[in-house]
C-alpha cells in the first residue's frame, strides 16, 4: 500500500512541473522515477503524483526536451501543486 | 564397584527388540523417522555423527530430504530458517562453540517463531579448549526464544526428538526446540534403545502445517521493521506461547507414554521416595547418576529423592513449587555457572520457591567434562545431611 | 532488449514498489528493485539482510514492496535463501529465490556465506546493489567503497582499491555473473530476466551500480547522470560472464577503447565524496580504470 512513510511530498523543497506541450512521451521520466510516482494517462502523457513525489528532480534532469521545470515549494511541500 | 541396579539391567536385556545406539545415533534415527524436508548442518564435536547419519540417510535414499552442507553454524541455522519459512519441517544439530557462532540466528529463529528442532550435544565453552560435557552452551541460549529439554539417556533422547517436532509445530506453541544430550557421556556412549518405527512416528507426528509460509502468490513477509507497540505485543505473545508450552510438552509426553509404555515424566521427573529429607536436583546424565546414588543411600536408611529437570525452558516453576513441599532441603547439582551470581538452576529454584523457607544448596559438578559418578554424589548428599553445606 | 515503452507497461503491471516509501529522494536501489522485480514478473521470494532495503520496505503493517521478503541478519541471506530454494525445489515451484543485499552485506560480513552458496551452486539469484558504502548507517567505508571516496570512516578518501565482487564470483566459476547500472534500466532488466530464465537452477550473481545521493554527496537530480558518467568514463564496465567467458554489454562496449572514455574528472566533480581529494589518489583512480579493463579483457 502506498504511503508507508506518510505524505513524502512533505520532504521536498522543490517539485517538478510538467509541460506536456514539448513532451514527446519518450517515457524516460517514468522509468527513471525512483518512487514510481509518474504514471501514464490515457492520452499517453506522464503524470506526476505530487502527493508522494519527494522532489528529487531526476525527471527534470533526464527529460531530453526540458519539459519539466523545477518549482521551489514551501518547506513541507505544497500539496495543492 | 558397580551398584546392584547395574547388574539387574544387563540381565533384563531382550536383544531382539533393542538396538545398542549412541546418543547421537538415537537422535539421528529419530530425526530421520520424523521426515524433515530441509537439513542444513555443520560438523562440530561431539555432535558430528548426528549430521553424518542424516547426510548418508539422504544420500542413500532412506530419507527424502535436502541436506545442505553449509559453510558455518551461522549458515546452518540460517539454512533451516529458510527451509522452515518456506514451509518445510527442518532439523539440525550442533554443540558448544558451534552454538555460540550460530547464536545470532538462534535468536532470529526463536523470535522469528520458526519451529525448527535442533539436537544440541552439550559441551563446555572455550577457552581453554574442552570437548567434554557441561551445560554452559545450553544456558547461553536461555533467552533466545527456544524450548529447551534435556534427556538423561539415549532412549529418552530418541523419544524426545520425535516429541520435540510435535511440541514445536503445535500452533499454540510454534517455537523452535532444542533436545539436549550430554556430550560424550551420552552422545558417544552406546546404550539400549528400543527404536520407534516409521509407522508409529507417522501416526504420532502430524505433518508440518505452517502458520505462515513464503509464497509469491500470497505475499507475506517475515521480520520487517516493527514499531514499539507491535514489538511489545510480539514479545508478550512469545511469553504466552512459552506458558502454553508447559501443558503441550506434558500432554505430548503423556500421550507418548500411553502409546509406548515409556513415561519420561512431564516437565520434571520425580524419582525415589515421594517425600524425603533431601531432593537432589539435576539435568541430564547427572540426574540418572543421582538415581543410583539415592538408591544406595536409601538402602542404608537414608531418605533421599531426585527431581530431574527435563524442561529448562519453559522452566517448571509451578511443578517445582508443588513437589518442593515433599522435601526438607534441596541440593542442586549444576553443570553450569553464572559468574558473579548463583548458578542458572539455582536462580530458577530461588525464583520458583521465593516465599518458602526451604533451604537450597548448590554444588557445581561435572563442568569441563569432569567425571561424576554416583559415589561422588553420595558423598555430597552426606555433606548436606551433616549440615556442612 | 525490452523497449522503454514495454518496460513501462511491464512495470505498471507488476507494481513491485509503492509510492511514499522510506527511500531517500533519488535512491537508485529502490528503482533497481522495481526494475529487477519487474523482470521477474513479481514471481520471486526475496531474502534481504541488514541493509537500506530492510528499512525502505516499511514497517510491519504497511508495506512498500509487493513481494514476500524474508528479512534476516546481516551475514545470513545466502544460506537462508538456500534453505528456501531447497524447499521450493521439493515443491516443484519455479519462483525465483533472490538475495537482495547491499555491498556491506555482500563484500564484507556476508561474503563467506555467499561464497558458500556459490560453491554449492544453490538455485539463487544473488543481486548486490552496490552503493559503495554502509549507507544505512550513514555512509561508512565498506569493502566495496572505491579508492579515493570520502566516507565518515575514510574522511580523507579511501586509500585502497575496492573489492571487485563480480570478478571474485567469476573466479569461483559461477555460471552467470554480470554487472549492471541503475542508469541503464533496460540492460539491468535484460540481465535479471536472462539470469532468471537461461540460468535458472544455478547460483547467479549480478552487481548493480546503485548511486546513493546522501552517501555520495551528490545532488539528487544527478543520480542518473552519475551512473551514465560511471559508464562513459569506463569507470564501471558493464559485462556478462557466462561460465567464465566475458562479453562487454552494449552501453559499455565502445569504452573498451580508452580514447573514447570521458575524462574521469567529469565523473568526480559532481560528487562531493570525491571533492578535493589528493591528486595522487586521482592519478591512481585513473590508472585503476585501464587496469580493470585489462583484466576483464583476459576473460573475453
Amino acid at each position: 500500500m502506498p504511503g508507508v512513510a506518510g505524505r513524502t511530498s512533505e520532504w521536498r523543497t522543490q517539485r517538478p512541473d510538467l509541460h506536456t506541450e514539448t513532451c514527446t512521451k519518450c517515457m524516460k521520466c517514468v522509468i527513471h522515477c525512483p518512487d514510481d510516482c509518474i504514471t501514464v494517462t490515457e492520452d499517453g502523457y506522464p503524470e506526476i503524483d505530487q502527493y508522494y513525489c519527494k522532489g528529487c528532480m531526476i525527471c527534470m534532469a533526464v527529460c531530453p526536451h526540458d519539459s519539466i521545470d523545477e518549482v521551489i515549494t514551501l518547506p513541507g511541500g505544497d500539496i495543492d501543486a | 564397584m558397580k551398584s546392584s541396579r547395574y547388574q539387574e539391567e544387563i540381565l533384563m536385556l531382550d536383544f531382539s527388540k533393542v538396538e545398542i545406539w549412541t546418543g547421537n545415533q538415537a537422535i539421528a534415527e529419530a530425526a530421520i523417522l520424523s521426515r524433515p524436508e530441509v537439513i542444513a548442518a555443520y560438523p562440530i564435536t561431539p555432535s558430528t555423527p548426528i549430521i553424518e547419519a542424516l547426510s548418508s540417510a539422504v544420500e542413500n535414499g532412506r530419507l527424502d530430504a535436502e541436506f545442505i552442507a553449509v559453510e558455518s553454524e551461522h549458515a546452518a541455522m540460517s539454512g533451516v530458517m529458510g527451509g522452515s519459512a518456506a514451509g518445510a519441517r527442518t532439523f539440525t544439530a550442533t554443540a558448544s562453540q558451534g552454538l555460540l557462532y550460530m547464536m545470532e540466528m538462534i535468536y532470529w529463529a526463536g523470535y522469528g517463531r520458526l519451529p525448527i528442532v535442533i539436537g544440541l550435544v552439550n559441551r563446555s565453552l572455550a577457552p581453554g579448549w574442552s570437548i567434554w560435557v557441561d551445560h554452559q552452551d545450553a544456558y547461553s541460549m536461555r533467552d533466545a526464544g527456544w524450548l529447551q529439554i534435556f534427556a538423561k539417556n539415549n532412549q529418552e533422547a530418541h523419544d524426545l526428538t520425535v516429541q520435540a517436532f510435535k511440541v514445536a509445530e503445535n500452533h499454540g506453541v510454534y517455537l523452535p526446540m532444542a533436545v539436549n544430550i550430554d556430550g560424550f557421556v551420552l552422545s558417544h556412549v552406546a546404550g539400549q534403545v528400543q527404536p520407534l518405527t516409521q509407522k508409529f512416528v507417522d501416526d504420532f507426528l502430524p505433518s508440518f502445517n505452517p502458520i505462515f509460509k513464503l509464497d509469491s502468490s500470497d505475499p507475506v513477509s517475515f521480520g520487517a521493521l516493527t514499531l514499539p507497540d507491535d514489538y511489545q505485543m510480539l514479545r508478550k505473545d512469545l511469553e504466552d506461547s512459552f506458558q502454553r508450552a508447559k501443558k503441550v510438552i506434558t500432554d505430548v509426553s503423556k500421550e507418548f507414554a500411553e502409546l509406548t509404555g515409556r513415561d519420561w515424566g512431564d516437565l520434571i521427573e520425580v524419582y525415589g521416595p515421594e517425600s524425603a529429607d533431601i531432593a537432589v536436583v539435576a539435568m541430564g546424565t547427572l540426574a540418572e547418576e543421582a538415581e543410583e546414588a539415592v538408591d544406595e543411600l536409601n538402602k542404608r536408611g537414608k531418605n533421599v529423592g531426585v527431581v530431574r529437570i527435563r524442561s529448562f525452558r519453559p522452566f517448571p516453576t509451578e511443578r517445582i513449587r508443588e513437589v518442593a513441599k515433599n522435601y526438607d532441603k534441596i541440593l542442586i547439582i549444576d553443570r553450569g555457572q553464572s559468574f558473579g551470581s548463583a548458578t542458572p538452576l539455582t536462580l530458577e529454584f530461588k525464583n520458583a520457591l521465593y516465599g518458602t523457607d526451604i533451604p537450597i544448596v548448590t554444588r557445581v559438578m561435572g563442568t569441563g567434562g569432569k567425571d561424576v559418578d554416583y559415589s561422588e554424589i553420595m558423598a555430597v548428599i552426606e555433606e548436606v545431611y551433616k549440615e556442612e553445606m | 532488449m525490452v523497449s522503454t515503452k514495454e518496460l513501462v507497461n511491464i512495470e505498471l503491471e507488476v507494481k513491485a514498489i509503492e509510492k511514499g516509501n522510506l527511500a531517500c529522494p533519488g535512491c537508485q536501489l529502490n528503482l533497481s528493485f522495481k526494475h529487477a522485480l519487474s523482470a521477474l514478473k513479481g514471481d520471486a521470494i526475496v531474502v534481504v539482510p541488514a541493509c537500506c532495503t530492510s528499512v525502505i520496505q516499511g514497517a510491519g503493517q504497511g508495506y512498500g514492496m509487493h513481494v514476500p521478503i524474508f528479512n534476516t541478519a546481516f551475514a545470513s541471506a545466502p544460506p537462508v535463501a538456500s534453505g528456501i530454494a531447497r524447499k521450493l525445489k521439493r515443491d516443484g515451484k519455479k519462483t525465483t529465490v533472490v538475495v537482495w543485499a547491499g555491498d556491506g552485506g555482500t563484500a564484507d560480513i556476508g561474503f563467506g556465506s555467499m561464497s558458500g552458496a556459490a560453491e554449492r551452486d544453490e538455485n539463487i539469484l544473488y543481486v548486490m546493489y552496490d552503493n559503495q558504502g554502509y549507507q544505512n548507517t550513514g555512509n561508512q567505508k565498506s569493502g566495496a567503497t572505491p579508492r579515493g571516496a570520502k566516507t565518515s570512516t575514510t574522511p580523507h578518501g579511501k586509500k585502497s582499491r575496492r573489492k571487485d565482487i563480480a570478478r571474485m564470483m567469476m573466479a569461483q566459476e559461477v555460471s552467470y555473473v554480470a554487472t549492471a547500472n541503475a542508469s541503464y534500466p533496460q540492460d539491468l532488466f535484460a540481465k535479471i530476466e536472462r539470469a532468471a530464465t537461461e540460468f535458472a537452477g544455478h547460483f547467479r550473481f549480478i552487481q548493480i551500480y546503485s548511486p546513493c545521493p546522501p552517501g555520495w554527496n551528490i545532488d539528487t537530480k544527478d543520480s542518473v547522470l552519475v551512473g551514465e558518467l560511471a559508464n562513459n568514463t569506463g569507470y564501471w564496465p558493464l559485462y556478462e560472464a557466462v561460465n567464465g567467458k566475458l562479453e562487454f554489454s552494449r552501453p559499455s562496449r565502445r569504452f573498451n577503447d580508452p580514447a573514447k572514455r570521458k575524462p574521469l574528472a567529469d565523473y568526480l566533480k559532481i560528487q562531493g565524496r570525491f571533492r578535493n581529494i589528493d591528486p595522487e589518489i586521482v592519478k591512481q583512480m585513473e590508472e585503476d580504470i585501464e587496469h580493470e579493463w585489462s583484466i576483464l579483457r583476459k576473460f573475453m
